[in-house]
């Protein structure tokens, strides 16, 4: 019986273990394709990278959107956006003077696979710590959430 | 004799290929439109004056404006759409049917407001205050929603259930709501003088296509030729055409040759509406018709079985039919709308299909929007 449970504890950490790998390796991905606009800086020298999406929950796109705009210009954070906004408004974003907003084409935004839509990856020693993708059923929670951990 | 052989081989050859199915669709013609933002297609579309053509693209978003070309993608004019948002409080959508004419949409206050050339608003509507207490829905724009002085929207769930969606149960209630609600909503004398008025059609009609009590309600989709309205839903193969001096209806059933078109009932298992749209994503099902008036003919684009999509990341496989006036198949043909961006639309020029081009999503620098126009030929 207790073998059975090192033996779930070891299969745990081993997934555990594969799926920060992937995250990693995802994050290099993203790094790759935004190599460009990241000039000589690179993902790990953030503690988060948001994308606001324009697909789905509406109202959840439009609440995270409204809370990143505290962000720009963050040293410590980028926001990634797929469009120059044609449902939520990303004028904030769009201002010459903004220096972490980034942009990825969806299609390669979805290649990456790391934020299938709205949401947060916050990093902690170079590796990914939490990612929140935002659902309209816990909304409010995950934005304080967040706010928290932006703060 | 080899000769006389190879002659007959390619003769019974060249005779099959005559036989064979000569309904097509022809391209024939191509508009590129120059915009600096990424518009709103439902928000954007076609009008016609003194037979020409005039096209507009709009973004109500983050640039607030309209862009009117005419038929050769020149820029003719632009309308600044600034000053209305912020009396609004936003716009949501555009519905432009002439040089000065645009009515836009608020859904949030469910206003509707007659606009000028230079964006000023001429007239204001609350919606809710035309419509009995009892039925105050929210209503939407998706679509056409203007014909001959009538305005029709979609009907949703009532205003204030809407921000009580917190819970499971809330939702399954607003499902279950909704199945008794007329969909569809016809204001009349809106912008004159007369007292406007409003009429509430094909009630019942969600209840007559969903059977049980807990499924996702997806929007419909409505259409018009020149004397009604084509009105069809994700979840169904038949298409309703209703005339709209008699409002009597006639049902079709359509099918494809390629796919089931009928969607399951799908269960809200989640308060996330991306993985019941993703489920809803692996079926087959019409995804927009639209009539040719100087055809006479329903163009309808299928989209077909796409299994293993429950992570909404393959593209649809889709394809475009023909139907005469009496839904009448005439043709059919796949079409690879991965190419393409899913939002189809018409003019008297014929079916047009806008071009998908990866680098629109980079900022502070002019898209590029490219029109193909089809025709059918037989």
């Amino acid at each position: 019986m207790k073998f059975i449970g090192i033996k779930i504890n070891l299969i745990l950490l081993l997934i555990i273990l594969v799926s920060c790998h992937v995250e990693k390796s995802k994050i290099d991905l993203l790094e790759k394709a935004l190599s460009t606009q990241l000039k000589s800086k690179s993902l790990k020298d953030f503690e988060w990278i948001a994308y606001v999406s324009e697909q789905g929950c509406h109202g959840c796109n439009e609440s995270f959107k409204n809370l990143l705009e505290h962000e720009i210009n963050s040293t410590k954070g980028i926001i990634i956006l797929t469009s120059s906004g044609s449902i939520l408004d990303f004028s904030k974003f769009m201002d010459d003077s903004v220096t972490n907003v980034m942009f990825i084409s969806e299609i390669e935004l979805r290649k990456v696979g790391i934020l299938k839509k709205s949401g947060i990856v916050f990093l902690s020693n170079i590796q990914v710590d939490t990612i929140i993708e935002i659902q309209s059923d816990n909304l409010e929670n995950q934005l304080s959430e967040i706010k928290r951990r932006l703060d | 004799m080899t000769h006389f052989i190879s002659i007959s081989i390619l003769f019974v050859i060249l005779s099959l290929g005559s036989c064979s199915e000569t309904h097509k669709l022809i391209k024939v013609k191509e508009i590129v439109f120059n915009a600096e933002f990424n518009p709103r297609l439902p928000s954007s579309g076609t009008f016609e004056r003194n037979d020409s053509i005039y096209y507009y693209l709009t973004d109500v978003a983050t640039s607030k404006k309209v862009n009117v070309y005419n038929s050769a993608g020149k820029l003719i004019y632009v309308v600044d759409l600034h000053k209305a948002s912020k009396i609004l409080d936003g716009i949501d959508n555009i519905n432009m049917i002439n040089f000065d004419t645009l009515f836009g949409f608020n859904q949030a206050q469910n206003n509707l407001v007659l606009l000028d050339y230079q964006g000023n608003i001429l007239k204001r509507i609350d919606l809710d205050s035309l419509v009995d207490h009892r039925y105050i829905f929210r209503v939407s724009t998706k679509g056409t929603f203007y014909k001959d002085g009538r305005f029709y929207f979609g009907t949703g769930i009532p205003n204030n259930q809407y921000r009580n969606m917190g819970s499971m149960e809330n939702r399954k209630y607003n499902g279950r709501l909704m199945l008794d609600l007329p969909p569809l909503i016809e204001f009349s004398s809106l912008f004159t003088n007369e007292k406007p008025s409003f009429k509430l059609l094909l009630p019942g009609y969600f209840g007559n296509i969903l059977t049980e009590n807990d499924f996702f309600v997806e929007a419909s989709y409505y259409s018009f030729t020149d004397e009604s309205m084509i009105y069809h839903s994700n979840f169904n193969d038949s298409v309703t055409v209703i005339n709209l001096k008699t409002y009597k209806k006639k049902l079709y059933q359509l099918s494809s040759n390629f796919s089931n078109i009928i969607v399951p009932p799908v269960p809200i298992d989640s308060l996330d509406r991306i993985p019941i749209t993703n489920k809803l994503r692996c079926y087959g099902a019409i995804n927009q018709i639209l009539y040719d008036s100087s055809q006479k003919l329903f163009y309808v684009l299928f989209l077909l079985d796409t299994h293993g999509n429950e992570e909404g990341q393959k593209s649809r496989e889709t394809s475009i039919a023909v139907y005469n006036h009496d839904f009448e198949k005439l043709m059919e043909e796949k079409w690879p709308l991965h190419k393409y961006i899913s939002f189809i639309t018409i003019n008297s020029e014929g079916l047009i299909l806008i071009k998908y081009d990866e680098d629109n999503y980079i900022p502070k620098q002019t898209k590029k929007y490219t029109y193909e126009i089809y025709r059918y030929k037989n």
